[in-house]
């Protein structure tokens, strides 16, 4: 197989830790270099990983070296780090959501479009085993008509006195807060499952535990589709720092013949230690959801295949949240108002 | 002072046999009568109390203290006020009523009578739910901002009643109920603005709201208890899950320094699972039904109120019709249109 050199713009998103990881276990992939913006994190990569650091985003996208950019940057970033790949015809893998705004995202699709560059939008849900099992069931026609969703994407908020997670909680860098973070990750596997547009959105985002940050912290929302099946989510980051994971995601799926119900990250083994200020700490045996997804997205990659997971779906997911903040804004529910098509 | 108050059921589906059972072993209380529309006698008198066919004659028996009632939804009214206009003390299962005005019927005739109405909000007697409560009294979690309660199942299997949305109010009236009380139970007020949307299930022919999500948005301000402000309260209820899917609840309370959490199934001190499948022996440290049911008798012998009153019970069905109204019509009903 033909080896794949793989830049790695930014780890202010921490996924990218994880993302490298996997790339290095990959005998196919090389990451031939990064960019990152906080000196510290630069130099902490450099030291651990040994990879050539670019100083900017536009030289990392310029490099011969890079097949493939990874872009998990400040959300804010993405537009300009992707548009600097596409103006040097590399495709890219983008971290959700895929812009802090619609208009950006608009930008980005068209923009690939005009370069003829590919856009891998990162839904790891969707590798999950569970996930998989669950739409193969549903392909198979094993389970009934779906009737109603009910959903959770908890987690802990983000450290905003740690500068390389305070970006997080900054509107303008991310777009948002916890709606923002946590919202989309649902609203894809909703999407993936069904196809379904919505028809109208109610959303309240509150800021309720957490002093020092001027983003939303806590949300509730509904959905209600164009079949007029309901759905809601909690994208709340109401996980307190002595929770013993990061979070959850969880889905009920009822339907006319079967109640399924995820819980994706619920495979933990419970560790108990005297270690730290914790008592108790869950540690994840689960599947490697992020080595499904960017193994399947570097072989799509190699072999010419288009995306599975679309910039497309990365803007219907951002809309959802972004009607959930139009929705608290009101005070009501908003009419989704389908987009242009792209 | 009475020693025993002599009461007499009205219904004898699953929660009129379980009342039935509760006031039968009660120290304090007799079971003399009961009325049902069902084949019942024998069971009935097994019980050692009379059989009526007939609910008037049952409710003008002056050997009667209290009525238990515990008849489908749209019934509550009639056989209430008739309770109240005898002068017989009322337990009234919850929801208290299908209609805002006759629930505002049941709670005003409540007040001039003279006698002590409780509603069968279990909940609130619910060890469970109880200690949630109290550990998030006592601030151990910081200040209380918001609460999620789910509440999942099978449509239920004893009546075809509740499918018919004008007698029972759906599954918002009848199942989320329970915890929209909690909720504002857990707030110490009403919400000031509620939103819901529901699917809609066939169910014996009829299309009604069967999975049904409430967003309630209090003001913190109206909330009196140091530790509880809360602004978000959700409640999710569901009969569209599958006959083999286990009754299923969940609390999530929520505080700026920290959570508390608690899910059934789940912390069971006692499963059973036989060729007819799994039963769960014990899940409660008490029964809540026979906490409120004796709750209500010592509200009865002590001439005080009982712990559920019928103005909260009034406010649960308001809350609820204002849910009902928003899934309807898709927009969110204020304070001012539930009152």
């Amino acid at each position: 197989m033909r080896k794949v050199n793989v830049g790695i713009a930014s780890f202010a998103h921490m996924h990218a830790f994880k993302y490298l990881e996997v790339f290095q276990e990959l005998s196919w992939v090389n990451v031939t270099g990064f960019c990152d913006m906080l000196p510290e994190r630069r130099k902490s990569v450099q030291a651990s990983h040994g990879i050539p650091s670019f100083a900017s985003y536009g030289d990392l996208c310029h490099s011969n070296d890079v097949d493939i950019v990874l872009i998990t940057t400040e959300t804010i970033d993405h537009l300009p780090v992707a548009l600097a790949a596409f103006e040097n015809g590399k495709d890219v893998i983008v971290e959700k959501p895929i812009t802090t705004n619609l208009e950006d995202a608009k930008i980005l699709i068209k923009s690939a479009e005009k370069y003829d560059c590919r856009v891998f939008q990162c839904y790891p849900c969707r590798y999950h085993p569970s996930v998989t099992r669950v739409k193969q069931l549903m392909h198979e026609g094993e389970l009934g008509e779906i009737t109603g969703f009910a959903s959770t994407n908890h987690g802990k908020m983000p450290s905003s006195s740690d500068p390389a997670t305070a970006w997080f909680s900054s509107k303008e860098k991310a777009g948002g807060g916890a709606i923002m973070d946590h919202t989309t990750h649902v609203a894809d596997l909703i999407f993936h499952f069904t196809g379904w547009i919505p028809r109208s959105v109610f959303g309240v985002a509150r800021r309720l535990f957490h002093d020092d940050i001027n983003v939303d912290d806590a949300g509730m929302i509904l959905v209600k589709y164009n079949n007029g099946v309901a759905a809601s989510i909690d994208p709340s980051w109401n996980r307190p720092s002595s929770f013993p994971i990061w979070g959850d995601l969880t889905l009920c799926i009822y339907t006319t013949r079967q109640t399924v119900q995820l819980d994706l990250f619920n495979q933990n083994l419970r560790v108990y230690s005297t270690h730290g200020d914790e008592s108790v700490q869950y540690s994840a045996y689960g599947p490697d959801i992020d080595r499904f997804m960017l193994e399947d997205y570097l072989e799509c990659f190699i072999e010419g295949r288009s995306p599975p997971v679309t910039a497309i779906d990365g803007f219907n997911a951002l809309k959802v949240a972004i009607k959930v903040y139009e929705s608290s804004e009101k005070g009501d529910i908003v009419p989704w108002i389908p987009s242009e098509s792209f | 002072m009475m020693e025993k108050v002599r009461c007499g059921v009205m219904g004898f589906g699953f929660m009129g046999k379980t009342h039935a059972l509760n006031l039968v072993k009660h120290p304090n209380a007799s079971l003399d009568a009961v009325f049902s529309l069902g084949d019942d006698r024998a069971a009935v008198e097994k019980m050692g109390a009379s059989f009526h066919e007939d609910w008037h004659e049952m409710i003008e028996r002056d050997d009667l203290d209290a009525i238990v009632i515990a008849t489908p939804t749209f019934t509550h009214g009639d056989i209430t006020l008739e309770a109240l206009e005898q002068g017989k003390h009322v337990f009234l299962e919850k929801p208290m009523e299908r209609t805002v005005e006759k629930s505002r019927m049941i709670m005003d005739a409540s007040e001039k009578a003279g006698v002590q109405l409780a509603m069968g909000h279990v909940l609130r007697f619910d060890p469970r739910y109880i200690g949630l409560r109290q550990k998030a009294f006592t601030g151990s979690i910081g200040t209380v901002k918001m609460i999620r309660c789910t509440r999942r199942g099978a449509p239920p299997s004893w009546g075809t009643w509740f499918f018919d949305e004008v007698k029972s109010g759906t599954v918002i009236l009848d199942l989320s109920i329970h915890d929209i009380d909690y909720i504002k139970w857990m707030a110490g007020s009403m919400p000031r603005k509620v939103t819901a949307m529901a699917s809609m299930l066939d169910f014996e022919g009829r299309r009604v709201q069967g999975i049904s999500h409430i967003i309630m948005e209090f003001e913190p301000r109206d909330q009196i208890e140091a530790n509880i402000k809360i602004e978000l309260g959700f409640a999710e209820a569901s009969w569209g899950a599958s006959s083999t899917f286990p009754f299923s609840t969940l609390v999530e309370i929520s505080g700026n320094r920290g959570l508390i959490e608690s899910s059934v199934p789940g912390n069971h001190s006692l499963d059973i699972f036989s060729e007819g499948g799994h039963q769960v022996e014990s899940n409660y440290r008490d029964d809540a039904y026979s906490l409120e049911m004796d709750d209500f008798i010592r509200a009865v012998i002590g001439g005080r109120p009982p712990k559920v009153t019928a103005r909260e019970g009034f406010e649960a069905v308001q809350v609820c019709l204002a849910a009902l109204e928003s899934a309807r019509t898709g927009s969110s009903i204020t304070l001012e249109e539930i009152s």
